[in-house]
């Protein structure tokens, strides 16, 4: 997945996260979408209302601060 | 007397000739749609902060743009990303995302001068009480 078409991938619980960022969570029914940052290498979880029915598509990504070049004295 | 006097302005106003087109103030519709969305906006951004913290599912999602810039030690109140802005542009900036509770850290090259930016705030997903943490 390169660019633009990886924001648009649609990830389900179980899934590996491939990037840290922002990612929008769409449950089914019970609640409207909303926000979430989860970490790459965790998986996506379920939901505890609507099971391996929620999806999760990146919004924005962004590097945890842990894993920057920069900033690897302090952790 | 006045009374009299707006009674006979009204009264005059109804006096117009038939076939008289009148063109009264209004707003066009598409504007009238904004302010309602942006009154539902207003609200619903309402009801989420009137919601408890912690475990949250109301969380007052969005883009932050305040200016406020952290300087490396202080805490990290929000999670969510950050813009790094390095001192003498020894690198440009660049987004991380950072955990609220955490402490921002000094960068291995400018130091303490570098500084963080607020850009969106999003809960961790195992903040939220939808999502039970993981072993």
């Amino acid at each position: 997945m390169q660019g633009a078409s990886q924001a648009e991938q649609v990830y389900k619980p179980g899934d590996e996260v491939p990037e840290s960022g922002v990612y929008t969570v769409r449950h089914h029914l019970h609640r409207e979408n909303h926000s979430a940052t989860i970490f790459k290498g965790e998986r996506f979880p379920s939901c505890v209302h609507c099971g391996t029915d929620v999806r999760f598509v990146l919004a924005r990504r962004a590097t945890r601060i842990l894993e920057d070049a920069d900033f690897q004295a302090g952790s | 007397m006045a009374m009299n006097g707006k009674t006979f302005s009204l009264k005059k106003s109804c006096d117009a000739p038939a076939g008289t087109v009148y063109n009264f103030p209004h707003k066009p519709m598409h504007a009238q749609n904004r302010i309602v969305s942006s009154l539902e906006l207003r609200l619903r951004h309402q009801r989420f902060q009137l919601k408890g913290e912690g475990r949250s599912r109301h969380h007052s999602p969005g883009l932050k743009h305040d200016g406020r810039d952290f300087s490396a030690g202080q805490p990290v109140i929000e999670t969510g990303i950050y813009e790094v802005l390095h001192d003498r542009s020894h690198r440009t900036a660049h987004e991380v995302v950072m955990l609220s509770g955490a402490a921002f850290p000094p960068c291995d090259t400018c130091a303490d001068r570098v500084r963080f930016r607020l850009v969106r705030t999003a809960p961790y997903i195992f903040q939220d009480e939808d999502f039970e943490e993981q072993e």
